[in-house]
């Protein structure tokens, strides 16, 4: 095997493949990518068993081959050089052999037999989907994603794709995320009810910024074309929760706020909130809200904001982080809360739908 | 280990907060005191027993408190002189064992099975001494269980001395409701007044598969302490840094199934660990070790720590599903453990200040 390629071309793809590659050695072929070369590509692949991606960039080919090496050594490598060609070979496949300029680096190798056989899938007549809408809904939805839970099917968003309507959901049981976008022209073939995991959403996102994005599907297996990167993700087995029926209807009481002053006054009061539970207390009445916060240990914290709201009072207490997360994602001035009691779901949204996507978050309170 | 009978302690300081205060400013030694949050939105630390006639007791908002008593003496906590006396009063405990498990500022449990004197003896001794060192009064209950001995803490206070005899257990339990056992909160004891069990003696008399029907597999536990049995140990604070099982297989095995009820069993016995000295998990941890002598250990920090067999065993499943290569592969030794434990009090009641619950959405 034997090839140049362009720094920029390769250290662009590592990037990408390194996001992908097994950080712990627990199985060391996954830590390497494999690369081939052929004609005028160099093709590069990395899998973690779950997630895998593939991708290519133009090479210059001697001979064709290929080879497997540190994902992590490599991109360290490729980082170092000087822009320019870079040379790359190997004999036996036992070492890879880098030059550049006055630069010479020998990398160990593991067998191409060894590197697991990464799922695959033709993109003929494939659905196409717009991607600017995927990365805004995964922008809105992932933060929700569980960090790590008991609870498997948790461990990714819901992608629901049919009758015209893309939708994602997120969840960690105590707070959830819904974004909708209707209307989408999704053809009638592109039937998808999946959960993603959190890596494969994070990687679909960052892959590059084409208008659309090739869609494909099998047993196990969703794939995605950015540009001419393939991302193959494997589904998570199991039942995601039956959002539908946690996202309240009709809370008698609405309450409308700048999400900014909101957010100022959060971090405020949250200082002083336990630091495990985050919980702040919201009183809200005629006139405006009371937002407090007291830690038996610290003190306490109290902040009044004016509100245009008429109505009963309502105590309700909640983890500040959760509304925080939300109004960071929010892309209006003015946020929506509705909400019935202290113990019962409180739903958030925009007041208006931008990007014609519906947004709707949806959380439990804390009990004091 | 012979079997011989153990000789439990359970220390409660009587109203500690109000009572400190009261030390420090005898002006109010006769007045309800009670200390907490000031403020519209404060809480209720600790009431002193005068205070306590007008139903102010911890945990009730200031505001209501201030309506209930309106001539009381409110005062904010003061947690760092509470700490000092509470040192001095814990120096005093160990003077007599070195097993003391505080379970708070105070209360606390103390093991003086290797005493010749009886527990009685021992008790009054100690609240003899804590009254002539800080001028405290501390309840004491006597048994030869954890269990025992909290309920007959309570049993007399404030300044009580009450001493269960082993074989009066259970006459001695029955005609408390049931609400007063050990892992009984208000969701179980509704559950058990349903069912028409309402007093301990009551769980003695019906069957254990009625019981179980009712509060599942908290049945057997139930069982044991109506009884007036609990065999946990007064473990002092050196707590362990984790508790777990494993065994290596004579012949490898080949599948989860064959795993499963080795691995039930390690839950079963790490889950009785933690509850013999009042210890829940953070961390759960599942090691397999191939054929091949390959090792890996897969570990879940659940949002919510964990406790019993069936808990633990949960996570183990997901665990399990992470494991590196299929099971087919061959498995020379599993092992099930847990790590980052918390006392139970330090989850639970967090020195009587409210711990704010986060409600699921499912």
């Amino acid at each position: 095997m034997k090839f140049s390629v362009q720094r920029e071309h390769l250290e662009n793809e590592l990037q990408f493949l390194q996001g992908i590659a097994e950080k712990k050695k627990t199985i060391p072929i996954l830590s390497n990518i494999l690369m081939s070369a052929d004609v005028e590509n160099l093709s590069l692949v990395a899998t973690d068993l779950e997630v895998s991606l593939t991708t290519r960039c133009p090479a210059s080919v001697e001979d064709a081959g290929g080879i497997t090496v540190s994902s992590k050594k490599l991109s360290e490598v490729v980082r170092s050089l000087p822009s320019g060609d870079i040379h790359m070979s190997s004999d036996n496949g036992e070492w890879l052999e880098v030059r550049a300029g006055d630069s010479y680096f020998r990398l160990v190798a593991l067998p191409v037999t060894d590197f697991p056989e990464v799922p695959s899938t033709h993109f003929e007549g494939a659905v196409q989907l717009p991607h600017a809408i995927f990365r805004e809904m995964i922008r809105r939805t992932l933060f929700a994603v569980t960090k790590e839970d008991v609870r498997y099917s948790l461990n990714g968003a819901l992608l629901e794709i049919g009758d015209g309507v893309i939708r994602m959901v997120a969840t960690d049981a105590h707070r959830l995320a819904l974004v909708e976008k209707t209307d989408a022209e999704v053809g009638t073939q592109a039937q998808v009810r999946a959960i993603i995991p959190k890596k494969a959403l994070a990687e679909i996102r960052d892959l590059g910024e084409p208008e659309t994005m090739a869609f494909a599907q099998d047993d196990h297996h969703l794939y995605f074309q950015i540009e001419h990167r393939v991302l193959a993700t494997r589904v998570i087995e199991g039942q995601f929760p039956a959002y539908e029926k946690v996202i309240p209807e009709g809370n008698p009481a609405s309450v409308r706020f700048s999400a900014e002053a909101m957010a100022a006054a959060l971090r405020r009061v949250s200082l002083l909130a336990s630091e495990r539970s985050r919980a702040v207390k919201f009183s809200f009445a005629t006139g405006g809200a009371t937002i407090t916060s007291s830690n038996p240990e610290m003190g306490e914290a109290r902040e009044s904001l004016p509100l245009a709201y008429e109505g009963d009072e309502i105590t309700v207490s909640f983890n500040a982080q959760y509304i925080l997360d939300f109004l960071s994602v929010s892309t209006t001035d003015e946020v929506d809360i509705d909400l019935k009691d202290d113990s019962s779901q409180g739903l958030m949204k925009p007041v208006s739908d931008e990007d014609d996507l519906k947004y709707n978050y949806v959380i439990m309170p804390m009990r004091l | 280990m012979t079997e011989s009978v153990r000789k439990i302690l359970h220390l409660d300081l009587d109203a500690f907060y109000p009572s400190v205060e009261k030390l420090d400013n005898p002006e109010i030694v006769d007045k309800p005191v009670i200390v907490g949050g000031i403020g519209p939105r404060g809480v209720v630390a600790s009431a002193c027993y005068l205070a306590r006639r007008f139903k102010v007791h911890s945990a009730l908002p200031t505001a209501v408190a201030l309506r209930r008593c309106p001539g009381g003496v409110y005062l904010r906590p003061r947690f760092d002189r509470y700490r000092e006396l509470s040192t001095e009063i814990f120096s005093i405990y160990r003077e007599w064992t070195e097993r003391v498990q505080p379970l708070s500022m105070d209360e606390a449990f103390l093991d003086v099975s290797n005493h010749e004197a009886s527990g009685e003896a021992i008790a009054g001794r100690i609240r003899q001494q804590v009254l002539d060192a800080t001028g405290l009064t501390v309840s004491a209950g006597v048994a030869h269980n954890k269990f025992l001995a909290k309920l007959a803490s309570d049993h007399e206070k404030p300044d009580g001395l009450t001493v269960i005899p082993e074989n009066g257990a259970i006459e001695w339990l029955a005609p408390l409701p049931v609400r007063r056992l050990w892992g009984v909160g208000p969701a179980t004891a509704a559950k058990l007044e349903e069912a028409g069990v309402h007093t301990i003696g009551d769980i003695d008399k019906v069957e254990d598969g009625f019981l179980r029907g009712v509060v599942g597999n908290l049945a057997e536990r139930l069982k044991r302490l109506s009884m007036g049995l609990d065999d946990r140990e007064v473990s002092p604070p050196g707590r362990p840094r984790s508790i777990s099982a494993e065994t290596t297989f004579e012949r490898d095995i080949r599948s989860w199934k064959a795993a499963a009820p080795h691995v039930q069993r390690f839950a079963e016995r790490v889950a009785a660990g933690l509850e013999r000295r009042d210890l829940v998990a953070r961390t759960v941890v599942l090691k397999v070790r191939y054929g091949d002598f390959h090792t890996i250990t897969r570990s879940s920090t659940p949002s919510v720590p964990v406790a019993s067999r069936d808990e633990i065993l949960a996570v183990a499943r997901e665990l399990a599903r992470r494991a590196e290569r299929p099971p087919t592969a061959g498995i020379r030794l599993i092992g099930l453990g847990v790590q980052n434990l918390l006392d139970l009090v330090e989850v639970g009641e967090e020195s009587g200040a409210t711990t704010p619950d986060q409600l699921d959405l499912f």
